[in-house]
Order: C-alpha cells, then structure tokens, then sequence
C-alpha cells in the first residue's frame, strides 16, 4: 500500500465516513471493540455518546457474544438510557486470524419505543426492565422471551415487531460489515484500529483549539432547589468537568455515562457550530481520552435504581449540557447563546381502553451571535423524530387532530430571533388521561444581549363544555372525558442581541 | 421500418438514440440509426431533436419516443423549483415544516406565505365533520390572482379516504384558471400507500416543477409539430414519457408519475440484464449521476451512489481535503470546463488521465484547467503541508483523493462474492473501470456494449413485458 504525506489521516478519515455509512441505516447506533472502546458513534441524543459502548462492553463481558449473536437490554445502569429506549449488542468476528469465538467487534444499536412517565419517578413505572439478555443466536430469535417482555403492560405497543425488525436490520447490517472486512484492501481492518483512534486522538486534539482555555466554576439551581455545581477546566490536551458539590435530587437523575455524553455533546458543538456537520467531529473514544468527567456518588448526576431516568436523560441531559455552555461563555462571552429547552417535552395519552399514545415535541433553540434559532429543532435532542403520522393515527386512536405545527412568534425577538416551537392540538374522542413533561428549562428562556425571551412552554385544556384550563407546570396529568381538547404549546428560544425596532408607522 | 427513438433530457446534457423498432433489449443490438450526446447550454433540446429526426429517419418512417427528464427533479434538489400555492386543512398549515422527513431542499419549496388553511375537516372514516364552503376559496382566488401565483397543490387531511373536498376545490381553481394538483391523485398513481406528509410533499413537488417540465415538453411538441404535422393526433411517432410508474402518453402524463424517470428506467433496464447475466450488480456511471442498480426479489432496486461525478471537494473536520455530500451542477462546469473555481470529483480523475473519450463531454474540456487544478488541490493541502515539514507534491494528493472517492464505490459492493459480475454502464463506466478493477482484482466488471448509452437506452425497456409489470407492481408494494 502506498504511504503518501498524509495517507494515514486521509485512511482514518475514510474509515471514519466508512464506519458512517455502514451506521447509517441503523439511526442511534456505535461501533465498540470488546473492552469498551468506541470507535465510531452516530448519536440521536447525548445520552448515547457513552452509554452505546458501555452497553456493548457490558454485553460481551457478561454473555460472551459469539459472531452474529445479538443481545438486549434496556437497564440504565447496564448501558442503557431510560426504559423506552431498547438497546441491541451484536457480536462481530472480523479478524480471522484471531483464535477462539467470541466477537471482536460490536455494533450497539437503539431504537425508542415511545416513552412512559409517572408522577412519582419511580424506574418501575417507566417499562419492563431488561439487564443484558441474549436474544438471538445461531439464526434464532427467542421469541418466548421477546413476547414475553410485549405482553408486560407497561411493554410499549409494538414492542414485539419493532424489535424484531431491527434485529433484521442489525443482521444485515452485520452482514455487509463482515464482508467489508474481508475484502483485502478495506480500511476495516482490527489492526487499523489502533493507528485510527490515534489519527482520530490527534484531530479530535486539532479541533480543541477552538475550546477557550482557562477555569471558570458555574452552578444552577433546579425548580427543586437541588444545586449542580460545575468546575471545569480547560487545558492544551485535556478538558476536565467536576461536578463536585452537585447535591442528589428526588425528581431527576441520570447517570454517570450520560453526564460524560451531555459533556461531549456540548463540546462538540462548539467545536462544530454547523449541526449538519458535527458528525465530522471524531466521536469515539479518543474524544473521551480528551475530556475527564468527575460525578460525585449519590448526585443527581449518578443516580442509583429505583430513580426513574426518562426526565434525567432528556431534562438533565440539556441541564448539564446548557451548564457546560454557561462555563464556555464564561471563559469566552462570544460562545453566549440565548436560552432553550434544550430537549424535547413529551405528551403521553392513555385512553381508558388500554391505548396508548406518546409523542415528543419539539422546542425553538436560542439564537446565538451569528445565527438565529432553528424551529422546532432542541439544541441537545437534534435527531429525536418528533414526527406526527395524522392520518394514521386518527385510524388507530379515538382522537382528532385540530392543530399541528409550529407555534408561530413563540421565539424571542432580537438581532438574531430565537427558533419557534412546535404545538400540536387534539380532541379527545373517548376518555383518557393525558400525561405532559415540558422539563424546567421550558419555563425559562431569556434573550441574550438584550434579546428578548422566548415563549414558555404550556398546557392549555378546553373543556366540551367550553372551561378553559391553563398549565404551566413542568409536568402534570389531567383527565379528559370526550369532546375535551388539549393545546400543548412547545417552548421558543431566546433571542440574541437588541431587536430592531419596528418600522412604519 | 419504424424507429424508436429514446431521449434522455438531464440538467446540463441531453442524449438520443435511435435503432430500428425492431431492435429488443436483451438481444445484440444493430448500429444505431443516429445518437448525440449534446450540452444543453450550447445546443437546445429543440435543435438536438430536431437533428435527431432527420438523421434517424424517424420524420419519415414513424415509431416512437421515449423520454426521460431528470431536469426538474434535479431542479428541486437545486432549489429551483417555484413555491407553489399550498392549501391544506386549517390548523395543519406548518404541519410539513415541524416534520424531520423534510429537507431544507425540501423546505424551499414550502413557502410560509404561499400556505394558506382552509376550513373544511374529514375525519379517519372518511366522514365530513367541517364542509369546504366556496366563498372561502373566491376570497382565496383572488387573492393568489393578486399575487400571480398559477401552481397550486392541494392537500387536505384524509382526503384519500373522502376526496370530496379536493375535487370541489380543485374544480374550483381550474375555472378560474389556475393549474391545481390536488394529493388525494397522487394516492391513485402511486400503488404504494402514502401518508400525508408524502402526499402533500410529493404535490408541491410536481407543482413546483411543473413548469421546467412542462417547457421541455413542450418545446418537443413544437418540434414534432415543425416536423410531422400540426394534428397530433396524425403524428406516426407516438410520445411515451417515462416515470415512476411506467410511461404515460405525452398527452395525458401524470405530474407525479413522471417524477424518478430515470431511476425507474435504470431498474427495468437492470431487470433484464441482472437476470440475463447472473450478475450481482449494475454500476451506473452517467454523465451526471451515478447509481447502483442491486437485484431484489421484487425487482432491481436503484440507489444514488455515495460519490458523483460533481460530489465537491473541501476541508474537512479533519483538517484534510475530503469529497463533501454535496455535489454541483455542470453550469458553469467543473475545472475541467475552465470556468469554475470549485474542485470536484470528475476534476480529480481528469487531472489523473483517467478519463475516456466521452462524446459530447470531451470536447467540453478545456486542456490549461489542469494546472489550475493541481494548483487548487495544492492550496487545499497547504495546512497540512505545513504540518508535516515537507513540500506536498499536489500529484500525491490527488492520488489520495482518487482513492477515496473509489472507495466510496468499493464499499457499495462490499457484499458481492468473489468472481461475482459487476455490469457497469454509462458515459463515465469505461474510465472507472481500470480503477474497480485494480480496487477489486476478485470481481469481474464487464463494461456492457451499449453502456455508454444506457440512459438513453433505458428507455426502451419494455413496460409492458408481463415481467416488468410484475416487478413494477412488487417494487412498488
């Protein structure tokens, strides 16, 4: 093989867009060696920058996965997230040289069901919870075990077919990698890895440049009154995050691998401003080489079961990302940007029949010095599909539909506006208790530089009988009887800079 | 003898082909009666047509003419499309713009201030819950008049389940002389289901479109006219449009069916060559795009390749030149044209002397753009010439590149077995076959004889063989 000037950066960068593509039909998924390395992330949340690789280690650590086989989990403290976020390991033996069975390389891949909430945070309420569980193996899916977890109540609907669709689509996704691999002049190749995470280490070290250097201590109080405390330090090589300080919390926790991932997340897009392009930042284990993240025991940030999660990786997620923000525009006021949600609420209804309905809904993001907010786009949530099927589901659900979209002005106005929400409106067509979680960060959304504050989020409920109730409280539940409807308006970012002021008369 | 003419309209080229009618896909094919390849910017549509009738013979012996455009779809990605009117059910008016299957390309076609919400509902069951009331659509109408808009598409919700609504309002518009496409149509021409958002979308599509489509096909009609006669209906050469579905009349094609030409060609044409040939794929290298053609038991399916001729070249993340998603359209050119300042793929291979004489193409080529080239793949690589001490030679970036946008190929047929076939077609197929080759030495890649002209010959895949009708109707399931 030829070795020109910069023939290994441009193998490992084409390895990287290798390993893309390959991802790229699987949505959130990661390439992982067996000890926990990642070498290649496509992330939908920051959740899964850490949690994917944990959970493919801790796959082939405790269940030995053999080429092809594939298992599941969807346990937070064994690599997963929260409960509706169902995680699949596949083993992989790409290096035929090596002896023995087990795989020498995995693809962790996740797919969301949609998500359970309860009033009181308790993990039980949030679904089945699934440890490392082999499911398919030598050909064979367990179809007992998969139907067992879909018939659990609290199972998502759907549960059973979506699984074992993406189990196919895991497969073949397999298949293609180990043909990849055996095709002699492929970049994909075990002893490659270390030459890649190194080129990957030495431009993931290139693009730190653009991380201000210097200390600055942030901290935030919750609508609880629990404190996070940050103290991070940024140095030539190495970016640390302290969270000591940071007190534990009843209504929100995540754990210590999402907090790592929400750190990486926020560094990213500094180090990436254009969204469409972050994914060109080396995602992978040498960026975590870079960066060192301290959560003290018995925080919010390292919650321990029964502490339900869904709030934690979404809320907390943008919490502790926003806060990383806070200490960068500290240590350099040009990264100031106005405030979001971050993350996206969530509307969940349980009609008295048994069906079920959950959808996601999508805030503005705050406007920045260069550019304004995007709609009904969250800043730390960008690839979670808050898509409404309308159609469909007025066929499979007693509701109608009266409003979707985006909530018009709901961005705060400046030189640069903030991003508008999203707002969906339904009539309820039988009885049935509608659940919401906008997060506290929904609440708040100052403008920056004189730029006004965006919209917050809100819950408006008409009555059949024509009563009108307002809800602004982070989460709550009502019950609706027919012919009542329900307007969730998604949150604006805030603005940036003094608005111009209007002309005319 | 009648002659079956097939013309290909893309963004910059356009590409016919005459053969005697009684030439068959599938069999050795005679010398054909007349083929040009031609740069739209230089020749129009109308004068190639014009020359290809005479020179075929088709003016006087009669047959027939297929036609694919990739013009307007290319013009969507290129966000030249117009934005049409769109009238949708009250309430749902930004519905496409929160949705994620939708691109920003895709968003320029939605313009807020061209969305108008009209107060009518049916519900799932197709029951009318609001009724459209017609002095909504007068104000409406005037209004649109007001500000010259003439496209308009139309998208209610369940109208698939209650068209009732759509057609009334459609109606409606077409009185008062506006071109309407109402999406409950779209659900009737495209077998497979489709749900609102693909509906409303691939509406304001066709109407966005609809004019480039329309002024090509017209200025057809004005040379067939010229040529053959004022009544059409006396014409010897019937028109044939080919689309997603199939091929409709040119009188009576269908907005939505003539959108995916190409692609829909390329998978009939690989129906009879995959299974002919046993091969595992077809590699298609057109003058504009390039393609995989994968054999499926419902049929060949085509997808875009990851690298095209016109894929542009920056500055990665990195720190190192690497090919971007995004690619260029021929106007004003590559490097190679000697008119642009943005390198591209086909930029690469030419200053690597791999490209073959292309009719049409080659003389294009402006011979001094080459050290214009290495001097901007030079620039590109400066940073990290200073990161390594030493003097980059700009050949040896070059090559690099070369090799990464093969790669890009190479992975595409990762999965085929060793001593598989790989058939590869199109203008640019004999130039990068050495380097798959030399890439996959395992594989067989067979440049097909008529491959330089496959788009064109695309066309004359039989539609209505009982076995394209079948893989069309499992394609599309």
């Amino acid at each position: 093989m030829r070795k020109s000037w910069n023939f290994s950066l441009m193998q490992s960068e084409a390895l990287a867009t290798l390993m893309d593509r390959l991802l790229e039909p699987l949505g959130a998924a990661a390439f992982a060696l067996p000890d926990g390395r990642a070498l290649h992330i496509r992330p939908a949340s920051p959740a899964d920058l850490a949690t994917l690789p944990l959970a493919a280690s801790l796959c082939q650590q405790y269940l030995r996965l053999s080429d092809g086989e594939i298992a599941i989990l969807n346990d937070p403290f064994s690599g997963g997230t929260h409960l509706a976020d169902i995680t699949l390991v596949c083993g992989l033996k790409i290096d035929s040289k090596g002896t023995g069975t087990n795989a020498d390389l995995l693809i962790a891949r996740r797919i969301s069901m949609p998500a359970r909430v309860s009033a009181r945070n308790h993990l039980d309420d949030e679904g089945v919870r699934i440890p490392p569980t082999p499911l398919y193996s030598h050909g064979v899916l367990n179809k007992d075990l998969l139907e067992a977890i879909a018939t659990h109540p609290l199972s998502a609907p759907g549960f059973f077919s979506r699984v074992e669709a993406a189990i196919t689509e895991l497969s073949e996704t397999a298949r293609i990698v180990r043909a990849v691999a055996q095709d002699p002049a492929s970049e994909l190749k075990a002893q490659n890895f270390k030459r890649f995470l190194a080129d990957s280490s030495h431009a993931f070290r290139v693009l730190m440049g653009r991380i201000p250097l210097g200390a600055r201590t942030v901290t935030r109080q919750l609508a609880g009154g629990e404190t996070i405390k940050l103290a991070l330090e940024v140095t030539e090589n190495r970016i640390l995050f302290n969270f000591a300080g940071t007190e534990a919390s009843s209504a929100l926790g995540l754990t210590e691998h999402a907090t790592s991932g929400a750190c990486l997340a926020a560094i990213a897009a500094v180090m990436c401003p254009d969204r469409l392009k972050r994914g060109s930042v080396p995602l992978n284990a040498s960026a975590f080489e870079h960066i060192q993240v301290s959560t003290p025991a018995k925080t919010l940030l390292s919650s321990r079961a029964p502490s339900g999660m869904f709030r934690g990786m979404h809320q907390g997620i943008a919490i502790v990302a926003s806060l990383v923000m806070d200490a960068l525009a500290a240590l350099n006021p040009a990264l100031r940007t106005a405030a979001s949600a971050g993350h996206h609420g969530l509307l969940q209804i349980a009609f008295d029949d048994g069906r079920f309905f959950s959808t996601p809904i999508a805030p503005g993001s705050g406007a920045s010095r260069d550019a304004c907010g995007d709609t009904a786009i969250a800043d730390f949530d960008q690839l979670i599909k808050n898509n409404i099927y309308l159609e469909a589901s007025e066929k499979e659900l007693p509701l109608l539909w009266l409003h979707h979209g985006v909530r018009a002005n709901s961005g705060g106005r400046g030189k640069k506006a903030g991003g508008d929400g999203s707002t969906l409106a339904f009539q309820a067509l039988a009885p049935a208790r509608a659940r919401w979680v906008m997060g506290e960060q929904a609440q708040n959304l100052a403008g920056s530089e004189s730029g006004l504050a965006g919209l917050p989020a809100q819950i408006v409920v008409v009555r059949a009988s024509g009563e009108r109730e307002e809800f602004a409280q982070a989460e709550g539940e009502i019950a609706l009887l027919s012919g009542d409807q329900v307007h969730f308006l998604g949150s604006g970012g805030g603005g940036f800079g003094e608005p111009p002021q209007a002309t005319g008369a | 003898m009648a002659i079956k003419l097939a013309l290909k309209i893309g963004e910059s080229f356009a590409e016919i082909r005459a053969l005697s009618a009684d030439s068959n896909m599938g069999q050795k094919r005679p010398k054909p009666l007349h083929q040009a390849r031609w740069f739209l910017p230089k020749c129009s549509l109308a004068d190639g047509l014009r020359e290809a009738l005479t020179a075929s013979g088709a003016q006087k012996e009669g047959g027939e003419l297929y036609i694919i455009s990739t013009r307007h779809d290319r013009a969507l990605c290129r966000r030249q499309g117009l934005a049409p009117a769109f009238l949708v059910t009250a309430g749902f008016e930004s519905h496409l713009r929160v949705d994620t299957r939708i691109s920003v390309a895709d968003s320029d076609i939605i313009a807020a201030d061209r969305v108008f919400g009209l107060n009518e509902r049916i519900t799932a069951t197709g029951e009318i819950i609001t009724p459209l009331k017609i002095e909504e659509l007068d104000l409406l109408a005037a209004k649109l008049e007001a500000m010259k808009v003439k496209q308009i598409a139309i998208g209610f919700m369940n109208s698939t389940m209650n068209s009732v609504h759509e057609v009334q309002a459609a109606g409606y518009l077409r009185e008062r002389g506006f071109s309407v496409l109402a999406s409950h149509t779209l659900a009737a021409q495209i077998s497979s289901p489709l749900d609102e958002v693909a509906r409303w979308r691939l509406a304001l599509e066709c109407q966005s479109t609809a004019g480039i489509l329309a002024e090509d096909l017209t200025a057809i009609e004005s040379v067939l006219q010229e040529t053959l006669g004022a009544d059409a209906s006396q014409w010897q050469i019937k028109v044939h449009v080919i689309g997603k579905q199939g091929f409709s009349p040119l009188k009576d094609y269908s907005p939505a069916a003539v959108h995916g030409g190409l692609e829909s060609a390329l998978e009939r044409a690989a129906d009879a060559h995959l299974t002919r040939t046993d091969a595992a794929y077809l590699l298609h290298f057109g003058i504009e795009s390039f393609h995989i053609v994968r054999p499926s038991s419902a049929g060949a399916k085509e997808s875009s390749l990851a690298i095209q001729p016109t894929t542009l070249l920056g500055i990665g993340n990195w720190g190192i030149p690497v090919f971007e998603n995004e690619t260029r359209s021929y106007v004003p050119g590559p490097m190679l044209f000697g008119k642009s300042h943005q390198l591209c793929f086909i930029d690469v291979l030419f200053s690597r002397d791999r490209l073959t004489e292309v009719e049409g193409f080659t003389p294009l080529v402006n011979e001094k753009a080459r050290a214009r080239i290495l001097d901007t793949i030079f620039t590109l690589g400066k940073a990290l010439s200073a990161e390594t001490g030493r003097t980059v030679d700009a050949s040896e970036i070059t090559a690099d590149l070369e090799v990464a946008g093969i790669e890009r190929i190479a992975l595409e047929i990762a999965t085929a077995k060793q001593d598989s076939v790989i058939l590869l077609s199109g203008a640019f197929a004999p130039s990068l076959e050495p380097l798959l080759k030399l890439r996959r030495p395992d594989l067989v890649f067979q440049v097909l004889s008529e491959g330089a002209w496959y788009e064109a010959d695309a066309c004359f895949q039989n539609n209505d063989s009982p076995q394209a009708q079948q893989n069309s109707k499992k394609r599309n399931a």
